[in-house]
């Protein structure tokens, strides 16, 4: 592949930016003559900023090598379907809402391939789970499997017991909240034709829930930054690691690692790993395929985030040891793209340290930089404005806004406590119990539970303060950089209060005011003859009790307030569940087309 | 040539596919032109295409529903 000129220049000279900053800054520090503590607060803001560069490294490296590799169209759905290989097509899950899995066995259905056989591989404990799981699978047609060995491994132990008893060539692996679209194993599954080494195929993840809440926005933005230039990097160098759904493995190749690693909570990364370890491929299809539920709340986000910062930290440490006794049998590519993934979530700690340093300058003069503040701004800013700029600038081209990105961003950072607390654990090799990613709780959290990122907030409140206080007497410019640090902290962990809101599925909907009564009966024909799509503009949503009647047409009537009713006809466009004091609530969006009730029915809609 | 349970079963597929799938499709598309790089106009259009498109399906479900009604009742067992 011919590199183009301009993206090598613009990797070289964001080498040498890292480098000028990264040898002024260790220069200074060897060669300062400051305490003990002086000295251990600046070792760690170098060990973090080393971090960072790497990091930020790794993903412009990967940003311009995708740019000079353009991305393929998807390949053309296969032409021989009787010729086919064999797919399992399995889905676990343990206590999910019945509305959830309806939508993925929908999907799943819809799949349009030849020789698919569908497994609802249940893990529920509880009967009333148990029972809906066996209702749905005669409904739909699926085949339940159920744990024959006591319970172990969680999603990983259901899937090994299952995978043993499979014939199939390949399996499809899908969470309970992941829907493909009809197109997925016809359009996958040729894929591993004449590829003999090839593994898995990993697709990415679409949070089509993204409008529920700022967490569902904020997450799915996170979740994109990861699946553009990321992924697509990582599969220029066959590194590409499975990310447990929405992904087909070959079953012999499972088979030879003796199924997903059950051994830690990211059974997909570690998988990944073993088999890459082997010397099988992988391979990265850049298309959405599947459409899921990402997290509603920071409940969700938090447990979320905790599973994968543990697990691939997990496998990182194991991957080292690999590496020390020689164990390790992936190329340096390969091992240089597993260390990014393995490591990353080690950020909370860097986030805390970079928090810190400022606030122990301002509070204690403990200086973490011996630069003079001229050679800082020279050194600094070249280098933290460059993968900046790469970053917005090249997910800019794929049609990704700046604010959209910046919360996804904003929710990282606020996350931060919970990489501190998960890498802990997983360096420490402390277990941690698999926790399902929650979609259905919608509350907020109490701050008293957010104290870790309540209590930084406000130490970087005070040290703004007291740097004003610190700067009308002493006149150090020092004092200004390390008081924009804290107020820059400041803002990005005041999103907390941006984030922690009651999730509401209909909130670009708008919902009926809870005074209009709303009530309605599933009509028997179609009642739309002369449809002018132009007009059928009103939506809202409302909450109901009972399973949605999907795509129905409707005879709605609401309850005015004074005491009159509105009748009109009215289609659902979307549902989805919500639990709320223990009960399971079907939120349905109707549109409707109703000339005069129409407006009328406007004015009892919240925006 | 199909037999009668056949054709019943695949009438049944039919039926879901434009009931279900094609709003929840709907849905999930119209959730994806966040990421599109649209004008709001164009959102809105795009939107409107889609909930046109679920009440035309629905009618479409409502048709082969009669069909199905029309194969169990009849007589046949090959069409």
């Amino acid at each position: 592949m011919k590199r183009r000129p301009s993206s090598l220049l613009a990797t070289v000279l964001f080498l040498m930016a890292a480098l000028v900053y990264v040898i002024a800054k260790a220069g200074s520090f060897f060669l300062a003559s400051y305490r003990t503590p002086d000295k251990i607060f600046s070792f760690l803001l170098v060990a973090c900023e080393v971090f960072l560069f790497v990091h930020a490294f790794g993903y412009v490296i990967n940003v311009f090598r995708v740019i000079d590799e353009p991305r393929a169209d998807p390949p053309a759905a296969d032409a021989d379907p009787l010729g086919a290989p064999s797919v399992a097509v399995l889905v676990a899950a343990r206590h999910e809402p019945e509305a959830v899995l309806r939508e993925t066995f929908s999907a799943l259905k819809g799949l349009d391939y030849p020789r698919k056989t569908v497994y609802f591989l249940d893990d529920s404990s509880d009967e009333k789970y148990k029972e809906e799981a066996e209702r749905l699978c005669r409904e739909f047609g699926l085949v339940l499997f159920r744990r024959t060995r006591p319970r172990h491994g969680a999603k990983a132990g259901i899937v090994n017991d299952c995978l043993e008893t499979l014939k199939e060539d390949f399996v499809a692996i899908f969470d309970a909240d992941q829907r493909p679209i009809s197109s997925f194993l016809k359009t996958l599954v040729p894929l591993f034709k004449g590829a003999d080494r090839l593994a898995f195929v990993q697709t990415p993840q679409f949070y089509s829930n993204l409008n529920a809440s700022r967490i569902a926005r904020g997450a799915a933005f996170e979740q994109a930054v990861f699946y553009e230039y990321i992924c697509e990097g990582k599969n220029s160098r066959d590194a590409v690691f499975s990310c447990g759904t929405n992904v087909i493995f070959r079953r012999a190749a499972l088979l030879e690692v003796g199924g997903l690693d059950e051994s830690t909570i990211t059974e997909d990364f570690s998988t990944s790993y073993l088999l890459h370890n082997r010397g099988w491929k992988s391979l990265y299809y850049a298309h959405v395929s599947t459409f899921g539920l990402g997290p509603e709340n920071l409940v969700g986000f938090f447990k979320q985030q905790f599973r994968w910062a543990m697990g691939t930290l997990t496998v990182f440490r194991k991957m080292m040891l690999d590496i020390f006794l020689g164990r390790c049998r992936l190329r340096p590519v390969q091992m240089w793209e597993y260390t990014l993934s393995g490591s990353y979530y080690l950020v909370g700690f860097v986030y805390f340290v970079l928090m810190l340093c400022p606030l122990a300058y301002l509070f204690f003069r403990i200086p973490t930089s011996y630069l003079p503040t001229s050679v800082y701004l020279f050194a600094f800013l070249p280098y933290a404005i460059f993968p900046l700029a790469v970053f917005y600038v090249a997910l800019g081209r794929r049609n990704y806004r700046i604010r959209d990105l910046a919360v996804g961003q904003f929710l990282g950072v606020v996350a931060f406590p919970v990489y501190v607390r998960a890498a802990f654990r997983a360096l420490l090799g402390l277990k941690a119990e698999f926790v399902v990613t929650d979609k259905s709780k919608t509350a907020a959290l109490p701050y008293r539970a957010l104290w870790p990122q309540m209590g930084m907030l406000f130490l970087n409140f005070a040290g703004v303060v007291w740097a004003a206080n610190r700067y009308l007497y002493e006149r150090q410019p020092a004092i200004l950089i390390n008081a924009f640090w804290a107020f820059y902290h400041f803002l990005l962990l005041g999103s907390v209060f941006y984030f922690n809101e009651e999730a509401d599925p209909g909130a670009r909907t708008g919902c009926l005011r809870p005074r209009a009564g709303f009530d309605y009966k599933i009509l028997e024909n179609g009642a739309y003859a002369d449809l002018d799509p132009s007009a059928w503009v009103t939506r809202f949503g409302v909450f109901l009790s009972g399973p949605p009647p999907v795509g129905a047409l409707l005879m709605c009537k609401v309850l005015l307030k004074d005491g009159r009713s509105l009748v009109f006809d009215g289609q659902i466009f979307s549902h989805g569940a919500r639990k709320r004091d223990g009960r399971v609530e079907t939120k349905i969006g109707v549109v409707t087309i109703a000339g005069e009730e129409r407006r009328q029915l406007e004015s009892l809609i919240e925006p | 040539m199909i037999q009668k349970e056949k054709l019943i079963l695949a009438l049944d597929s039919l039926i879901e596919l434009e009931k279900r799938l094609a709003v929840l499709f709907h849905r999930d598309m119209a959730s994806s032109l966040s990421f599109g790089g649209l004008g709001e106009a164009d959102r809105r259009k795009i939107l409107e295409y889609f909930q046109a498109r679920a009440v035309i399906q629905t009618k479409h479900a409502n048709a082969i529903g009669e069909i199905k009604k029309e194969a169990q009742g009849g007589r046949s067992d090959v069409y």
